[in-house]
């Protein structure tokens, strides 16, 4: 999955006045939708070691993201907040900061893919921290633990449904699915002399999945591990700072479903092909492992009053799908490819505006092989060119405001070479969003967002009727979405109070949705995506996002 | 094929014999040391004295309370290498490890800090190199910080923390039972060292000796239970626990009945801060409170309650375990006395517990996938505990145990059965009868009801002084314990009997009320002398000798006549020539109980068709059969005796960095099997009156017997015919904290190997076949397998601590280095050794006879043993995060096989490997007190 998502969440997070977009479809609930977006901007999770081992990913379409103006301090730019170098930390990170925050997200609608769960409820807690350690370290950390309820399910086995992969699991139930996932991810920082630093950064997380009594029960579980190792050498005579880093990372996943009380049809999709029905007695079990990897080098400093960021990487993954419980199983492998460059810079105009721009470029070649044919059986050439440009006007008279403008240009060529099918994807997805805030009293403030986004493909794919039913019910319906004109808008509500010297509580509400536009594209869905969360943050202890003064 | 030891019996006992006896002799001329510790007890956020600290000695008697200024004395002091304790109401427990030098006054600060994971250098992981209270015999010491911070649901999950011992997920899922110091076999072995090792919660032995649910050697349906192995330590819960110590060596005499070792666990009591704690994954959850407080200036009273359920496959059955499980406690001290090692000592002390347990597991019908398929297993335990300890005077104390202990185990199991129509008879008695024809499908529902009962007493003397320039601590006391089981038994409708494979010999098992079991009384008595003198300057020789003599009685009290005893020396010897090394080496032996199944067997039915006319015509069928009854019981069984040896170094490399290696021996002989007796029983041949198909009436049989033959039977009798031998290494080494990282690195493990062997004779597959048929004379018998099991593992913990943070991360990797199960046996057509007859005799024939022509008939070969294909190395991660969190609560996640390594699957040229999936989970605590904020 999204190699391309990793240079955009970095570059991404350099920019942003904004927070994460919204895309509203995948079976990857919790990533997706899940709060993680409304609760922590880009810049604030740049560092994460698992965001950064994503692979490149299609994103249908998105909604621009909320400002956050009540809840965040203003964005930074840095080798740490933009390119994620732990090295950085003791360097970037002066104070000490915990937040936590509780929500509560419903995602339901017809306009989604095939593999995408007709309806989710997603709650999670989540807490993050930064703070210097000693004299030379610096340390931040994450929590994150979710549970969803896919009621119900769609005929994805398997957790990652539109990551780059072609090989997916699917069967032919719709089980209802509970899902648990736990996040922990750290990273620290230590001064070596005065003018270097070495820094680690550690994620893993783990997610089980399970139906409650069905007569075809689920059964997944998944563990993703990622550690980074950077080291910074500072450039005092010209201003900038230097960074190199390695990351490696795996991921592992074990699908199942029984046949406990009801025949079921599995397909294992390869490609564009048309798939058999696997041929299992009770149980069938699909295992999937990924190993990445990547290295790269990153700069930042600061010139004419603008700090910036820059960084260029190199990654790789290998993956590996079977079925088969033996120790050396034949496997079907996905390889994939790629770079990311990514710029980012912040600038104050006076004392009252900030401005932060960012671009990144991410590219990924994948080669998918199987194990009962010799060669390539599936390509792919994606290209992910991401940007936004972000005003924030900071507070004078009680009233403050932001202002975001983004652009996203995907690219994506896949081809079977087995069916001999090829689909051609390229797609705009310019937006903007506007949030005002209003500080009402010493204790109680209000914010108000709105953000809308176009979403223009060109597409020429498959025939849907060409290869076969399972193309047609799954893979095509897939295909016409993205090749669908779109609309995603977004808008929410932000209230914080905060109780004499007690911490500041917020409390916020948003809905976004997505929606066909124009002329529907044969086999694409009707209808429109829509989601609701709420959500509920303290910060308690450290600094905190600078009150609008009244 | 005689096993290969990589160190005989008889070197290895010289090795620890001569260390043992090389000690005294580096011994003379040398006087008591008589050291002194003393210092401060701090705050460590603002260095403010904290007053009123009980601060502590481990593995002494030693304790002191800081006053005003904190401060604290301890004296005297032994020297070496010791831990100090400092614990208070509204801090986290303080643990600091000292050497104390011979003779002098060593000054040593303390600081506490308020939450747990905020103290410098936390142990999370068993003292590697510590001691039991009281013994010198190589011991995991586990302490309340680990207890805190390991995963368990119960005991077993602390024991982990034990060389050797493999890691496992969390949970309640199956019957949990430790075994000490032995490698699994595809045998029995496992079931042997559980039993054998002894389990002793607040200072009252957990017993399995009246565990009689089981439905026997015959039985068809499975009862899931402990019974003929050790404790089921699901009941244990790890949250209500204090500190836990396993004696993995050999242990002083004060503990009897076991033969692997013997884990003391204390429960949590006294005055302590109030914590609720709740854990949940994806399939066990748990909540937990304990708390303790001063009720009045010399009274306290505790409490603990834990509740657990595990749901093992929740998405495929409604499967699920739950236990209760709660403890009330009061502690009293009574006067004052001065006291020549504590200063100042309670002139009595009171220690009364009440525990209560549940443990409930369910497996209830799923109708659709296995209808009527039902069981559940029920569990209720009350325990009454009292102990006093009264001081007579300047070391000198008296302490009374005393306890009851009563389990109400309840089993019921229900599956479909479906056999042919076959003869049956449901008579209780010896004789002939006419039976009928049971047949078809049914229901055949078991209940087991057992309500096994322990009372324990002990009366122990503890006497301290100097004698013959040596310390001593002498220990005599006297043991009495009875057991029995009134519950109602193997209970079933015995027109249903819940077995289906009668071959028309092996008779249908018949009910049993376990309440005619007579009941099991023992007694003991032992004395035990702990001397410590300094040798070389500052070295130091600790001795511990003492003896034990075990009386089994014959009838079910203390004053019925002997039927068994043995008696126990047992000697460990520590020399510490450097403060910085530690030589120790322990000798003895050490004895088991049968069980109660065991010594009181039920007896064994025989239903032998003599006629079996079955016609298509219910009316006109006749079924007549004799039933034979045979009493298993084995008169001489007694004792399974077992002797343990070992030899080991420690060396303390400075900042808390050790390394201990030891090397053990440990043969359990004579432990209790079933031996399989010959015997034959007459069955009498009838002729029948005429009988004509579609007259409706059945035939007569005509007396008297025409004539006779003989149905060779194999009689299941209990006796002392059981080996397990075990050997090994045990390695635990700790490495200095790296100061920059905060990390520190320990390792453990151990190689065992362990051979389990039947003194007994195997008759194998064609024995049922020579049984039915009469015109087969005779069928071979071969000398019992013997199986071997080797597994060696090691345990790497790295351990990450930001105090400043309240931080704890840990990783452990389980390494699997080798891992190997297979039988020693011959398997080829002469590996017999002799025929049994038709009358029940055994012939043996001589080896270099078996090729002869006459014995064509008995050259068959054998089948069902396990050739040696050791799996290949491989390891698991297990991962916890532990975090102070604001109100002085903590978050822990964890990660049981974090990365989801699958292991080894078995080959055609290996044995498996495979490790547990990926399981994770959250724990959350927090002190009661965060109510009250929480909650105006």
């Amino acid at each position: 999955m999204t190699i391309l998502r990793m240079a955009r969440l970095r570059v991404g997070a350099a920019a942003a006045l904004i927070s994460a977009p919204l895309p509203l479809a995948g079976q990857d609930v919790a990533a997706d939708l899940a709060p993680g977006a409304p609760v922590l901007p880009d810049w604030s999770t740049a560092w994460s070691p698992l965001e950064q081992a994503r692979g490149i990913r299609w994103d249908a379409a998105s909604a621009p993201g909320r400002l956050d103006l009540l809840a965040w301090p203003a964005p930074r730019v840095g080798l740490l907040w933009s390119a994620g170098v732990a090295a950085a930390l003791p360097f970037e990170v002066q104070e000490i900061s915990s937040r936590f925050h509780a929500s509560a997200a419903q995602v339901a609608g017809e306009y989604r893919r095939p593999l995408d769960p007709p309806e989710a409820q997603v709650g999670r807690v989540l807490g993050i921290g930064w703070r210097p350690l000693g004299e030379r370290g610096a340390v931040v950390g994450k929590v994150d633990v979710g549970r969803e309820w896919l009621r119900p399910a769609s005929v994805a086995l398997g957790l990652e449904s539109y990551g780059g992969t072609p090989f997916l699991p699917t069967d032919t139930a719709h089980p209802d699915v509970a899902r648990t996932r736990v996040t922990l991810e750290g990273a620290g920082g230590y001064r070596l002399g005065d003018r270097w630093a070495g820094g680690i950064a550690l994620g893993y997380a783990a997610l089980d999945s399970r139906t409650d009594r069905t007569p075809l029960p689920r059964r997944g579980r998944a563990a993703s591990s990622s550690a980074a190792l950077s080291v910074v050498r500072s450039i005092p005579s010209a201003g900038i700072a230097v960074a190199g880093y390695v990351r490696r990372s795996r991921w592992t996943e074990q699908a199942s479903v029984t046949e406990q009380a009801a025949r079921d049809l599995v397909f294992e999709l390869q490609g564009f092909s048309e798939p058999e029905p696997v041929s299992f007695s009770v149980g069938y079990s699909r295992r999937m492992q990924r190993d990445e990897h990547g290295y790269g080098i990153g700069m930042a400093g600061h010139a004419l009053g603008t700090a910036w960021s820059a960084f260029g990487e190199f990654r790789e993954s290998d993956e590996g799908h079977s079925s088969q419980f033996s120790n050396d199983p034949p496997t079907d492998r996905w390889t994939v490819s790629g770079y990311a460059l990514g710029v980012a810079a912040a600038r104050s105009v006076g004392e009252r505006v900030a401005i932060t721009a960012r671009a990144d470029l991410e590219q990924g070649t994948g080669r998918a092989e199987r194990h009962d044919l010799t060669g390539a059986v599936f390509r792919s050439e994606e290209r992910v060119l991401d940007g936004a440009v972000g005003l924030r006007l900071l507070p004078s008279g009680g009233w403050a405001a932001g202002l975001a403008f983004t652009f996203t240009r995907q690219e994506r060529l896949r081809r079977d070479l087995v069916a001999e099918l090829t689909a051609d994807l390229q797609a705009w997805n310019t937006g903007g969003t506007v949030e005002i805030a209003r500080v009402v009293s010493s204790r109680l403030a209000l914010s108000a967002s709105y953000g809308a986004a176009l979403y223009g493909p060109t597409a020429a794919l498959p025939r849907p009727e060409e290869p076969g039913e399972v193309f047609s019910r799954i893979i095509a319906p897939e295909l016409a979405m993205a090749a669908q004109r779109g609309v995603a808008q977004q808008a929410g509500v932000n209230l914080r109070w905060q109780s004499g010297r007690g911490s500041p509580v917020s409390i916020d509400v948003r809905h976004a949705r997505f929606a066909p536009n124009g002329v529907l594209v044969p086999s694409a869905p009707s209808g429109e995506r829509s989601m609701w969360t709420i959500g509920v943050g303290v910060v308690l202890d450290g600094t905190r996002a600078p009150p609008p003064s009244p | 094929m005689a096993p290969v030891w990589p160190l005989s019996s008889g070197a290895f006992r010289l090795i620890a014999v001569l260390g043992i006896l090389a000690a005294p002799a580096a011994a003379a001329g040398q006087s008591r040391p008589a050291a002194a510790l003393t210092g401060r007890v701090l705050d460590a956020a603002s260095l403010e004295p904290v007053v009123q600290a009980q601060v502590t000695l481990e593995g002494t008697n030693l304790v002191s309370v800081t006053d005003t200024a904190g401060r604290y004395r301890l004296a005297p002091v032994p020297p070496g290498r010791q831990v100090l304790r400092a614990e208070r109401i509204g801090y986290a427990a303080a643990r600091v490890d000292i050497v104390v030098p011979t003779g002098r006054v060593s000054v040593q600060d303390i600081r506490m800090a308020r939450r747990a994971l905020e103290v410098e250098g936390i142990t999370v992981t068993a003292d590697p190199v510590g001691r039991a209270r009281g013994e010198l015999g190589t011991a995991s010491v586990i302490g309340q910080d680990a207890i805190r911070v390991q995963v368990a649901t119960s005991l077993a999950g602390l024991l982990e923390l034990v060389p050797g011992m493999s890691l496992q997920p969390p949970g309640l899922d199956n019957v949990q039972q430790v075994s000490l110091r032995a490698a699994p076999t595809a045998g029995g072995s496992g079931d042997l060292s559980s039993f054998g090792t002894l389990i002793i919660m607040d200072g009252v032995p957990l017993s399995n000796n009246a565990n009689l649910q089981t439905t026997g050697p015959r039985g068809e349906t499975a009862i899931a239970s402990s019974a003929g192995g050790g404790i089921d330590v699901r009941r244990i819960p790890a949250s209500t626990l204090e500190r836990v110590e396993v004696i993995r060596g050999v242990p002083s005499a004060r503990y009897g009945d076991l033969t692997q070792g013997a884990i003391i666990v204390d429960t949590r009591a006294g005055e302590f801060d109030p914590e609720l704690s709740a854990r949940f994954d994806a399939r066990t959850s748990e909540a937990a409170f304990a708390g303790g407080r001063r009720v009045t200036g010399s009274h306290t009273a505790a409490v603990t309650m834990d509740v657990a359920r595990t749901r093992p496959s929740s998405s495929l059955t409604n499967n699920e375990t739950y236990r209760v499980a709660a403890q009330v406690s009061h502690r009293a001290r009574l006067g004052s006395i001065a006291d020549a090692l504590d200063g100042q000592d309670a002139r009595l002390f009171l220690d009364t517990r009440i525990d209560v347990f549940q443990l409930y597991s369910d497996n209830p019908e799923d109708p659709v996938v296995a209808p009527g398929h039902v069981s559940w297993n029920q569990d209720r335990g009350i325990r009454l505990i009292e102990r006093a300890r009264l001081a007579l005077g300047p070391g000198a104390r008296l302490h009374v145990t005393a306890a009851l202990d009563h389990t109400r185990q309840r089993s019921f199991a229900q599956a479909p059965k479906i056999r042919g129509a076959m003869p049956f008879t449901d008579r209780l008695t010896e004789g002939r009868a006419t039976g009928r024809y049971i047949g078809g499908t049914y229901l055949a529902p078991v209940h087991l009801e057992g309500d096994p009962w322990l009372v324990y007493t002990r009366l122990e003397g503890e006497l301290q002084g100097d004698l013959l320039d040596f310390g001593h601590e002498v220990r005599a006391g006297v043991e009495w314990r009875r057991e029995w089981n009134d519950g109602s038994g193997y209970q079933f409708d015995i027109e249903f009997p819940p077995q289906v494979r009668f071959n028309g010999v092996q008779g249908f098992d018949r009910p049993r009320p376990f309440s005619a079991i007579p009941a099991l009384a023992t007694g003991a008595f032992y004395l035990d002398d702990r001397m410590s003198r300094p040798v070389l300057g500052e070295g130091l020789l600790n001795v511990q000798a003492g003896a034990r003599l075990d009386l089994l009685h014959d009838r079910g009290h203390w004053f019925s006549g002997i039927r068994d005893a043995l008696l126990q020396p047992r000697l460990n010897v520590e020399l510490a020539p450097r403060q910085w090394l530690r030589l120790r080496g322990g000798i003895g032996t050490t004895a088991k109980l049968p069980n109660l199944g065991q010594l009181q067997p039920g007896p064994q039915y025989y239903d032998v068709v003599n006629v079996n006319r079955f016609s298509n015509d219910p009316a006109e069928r006749l079924a007549v059969l004799t039933t034979f009854i045979r009493d298993p019981t084995n008169p001489d069984l007694g004792y399974a005796r077992a002797n343990k040896a070992e030899a080991g170094f420690e060396l303390d490399l400075g900042h808390s960095a050790s390394v201990g290696v030891v090397a053990f021996r440990d043969g359990v002989h004579g432990a209790v099997g079933i031996s399989p007796e010959p015997r034959f029983l007459l069955r009498d041949i009838y002729e029948l009156t005429d009988s004509v198909e579609g007259n409706g009436v059945p035939p007569r049989i005509i007396e008297p017997p025409v004539r006779a033959d003989t149905v060779p039977i194999l009689v299941d009798r209990p006796a002392n015919n059981l080996r397990l031998l075990s050997e090994g290494l045990e390695l635990t080494a700790s490495f200095p904290e790296i100061p920059r990282l905060r990390t520190r690195v320990q390792v453990q493990g151990a190689w065992i190997r362990s051979e389990f062997h039947k003194d007994d004779i195997d008759f194998g597959h064609p024995f049922s076949d020579f049984q039915l048929d009469g015109r087969d004379p005779r069928t071979p018998y071969w000398e019992a397998i013997t199986r071997l099991g080797e597994r060696a593992l090691l345990t790497y913990r790295l351990v990450h601590h930001q105090p400043e943070l309240g931080l704890v991360v840990t990783a452990t990797v389980q390494q699997t280095l080798k891992l190997d199960r297979h039988d020693m046996g011959g398997t080829d057509s002469l590996s017999w050794a002799g025929y049994l007859t038709r009358d029940g005799r055994l012939i043996p024939v001589p080896r270099e006879e078996r090729g002869q022509a006459q014995y064509r008939d008995l050259r068959v070969g054998r089948s069902g043993l396990s050739e040696p294909r050791p799996a290949p190395s491989d390891w698991f991660l297990n991962l916890q995060v532990s975090k102070t969190l604001p109100l002085d609560g903590r978050l822990s996640f964890y990660a049981f096989n974090a990365l989801d390594r699958r292991g080894r699957f078995p080959t055609s040229t290996n044995n498996g490997l495979v490790f547990p999936p990926m399981r994770f989970g959250l724990e959350l605590s927090a002190p009661a007190a965060v109510l009250e904020r929480l909650v105006p």
